[in-house]
């Protein structure tokens, strides 16, 4: 699996669930800078593309909560050889893991379920349809997946099992000692890192205020949870 | 019985606030662009950051930050006229939520 590796090979091992869809590619970028910070200071990072995303070769098909799940337990065994990986998950990547068998999992503007991300799919789908004079909303384009059709929508082919199985996805309570991260207050979040959000920008500008304070913070939390485990 | 929203001379209640900071944040606007957002700034056609998608991240947004859901057949033309629009019906809907 197309894999992004960075630091020592005897680092601290830090396994990286990339966001969902079209936020994988808004957040690339920041976890690009996160991956280069943290590994200067003895940390190793595994940042896998998903199947049926980014450099992962596959069809529509191959998107799929279960081999989602199933390619981060092969990352999360090479990066746990010698020892439990630390996790962090990315937005819509928190609903695909729960730490267990992790050091530490650390969640970064989760969302509350994973009707969420749908939701911005089929609304970002309308959105290109109205300017291009096309009549489909959101709502149809819901009863359109429940009917079982496939949708096309932010340059991806959301298959009705996927849509399904991210409606039926729940934020899991976590199985390891878990720290949440927003740019903005809110409820479940521990700390509020310096914004602007990259996932929700068309064009990320300046990411190094959010790289740098993230990578501080996980880094700090690493070594939290290591010193108590 | 909905809670009255009291706005300052600077509009600064928290759902305004939200809104304030939703925008900032998907359309990466300047601070000082953000801070002057007043009531009668015109938002759609205005703000060139702001085409049909950065709306879609706009909704879902505000629908995390605000704790409301937003029902797509309230999403029309006249929503995203201005700021002060777009603050009222976030008004509503969180006197409602």
């Amino acid at each position: 699996m197309p894999c992004v590796r960075r630091g020592p090979a005897d680092g601290v091992p830090l396994l990286i669930v990339p966001a969902l869809f079209e936020e994988m590619n808004r957040t690339r970028r920041l976890l690009a800078l996160v991956g280069a910070a943290l590994a200067v200071t003895g940390v190793r990072t595994w940042l896998p593309d998903l199947p049926g995303t980014g450099d992962h070769a596959g069809t529509a098909d191959a998107m799929d909560v279960e081999r989602w799940r199933a390619a981060i337990a092969a990352v999360a065994r090479e990066a746990g050889r010698c020892r439990a990986p630390h996790l962090i998950a990315v937005r819509g990547g928190a609903l695909l893991v729960d730490g267990a068998g992790a050091a530490s999992l650390y969640r970064l503007a989760p969302p509350a379920d994973g009707t969420r991300p749908l939701r911005d799919l089929w609304r970002a789908r309308a959105a290109a349809e109205r300017e291009a004079g096309g009549t489909a909303t959101p709502a149809t384009l819901e009863a359109g997946s429940v009917a079982g059709e496939t949708i096309e929508a932010a340059g991806y082919a959301i298959t009705a099992r996927l849509a399904a199985q991210m409606r039926a996805l729940p934020l899991p309570a976590p199985a390891c000692p878990a720290r949440t991260a927003a740019t903005t207050a809110g409820a479940g979040v521990d700390v509020v890192l310096p914004g602007p959000p990259p996932w929700l920008q068309a064009e990320p500008g300046d990411l190094a205020p959010l790289a740098t304070a993230l990578a501080e913070d996980v880094r700090a939390w690493m070594m939290h949870c290591d010193s108590n485990g | 019985m909905a809670t009255r929203q009291i706005e300052t001379a600077t509009g600064a209640d928290a759902t305004t606030e939200a809104v304030r900071g939703v925008l900032a944040d998907v359309l990466a606007l300047r601070p000082a662009t953000a801070r002057a957002l007043g009531s009668n700034t015109p938002l759609f056609g205005a703000l060139p950051e702001l085409d049909s998608m950065a709306v879609a991240s706009v909704l879902t947004e505000l629908e995390d930050r605000l704790g409301i859901v937003i029902d797509d057949d309230e999403v029309d033309g006249t929503l995203f006229e201005s700021f002060g629009t777009l603050v009222a019906f976030a008004h509503k809907k969180t006197a409602s939520a």
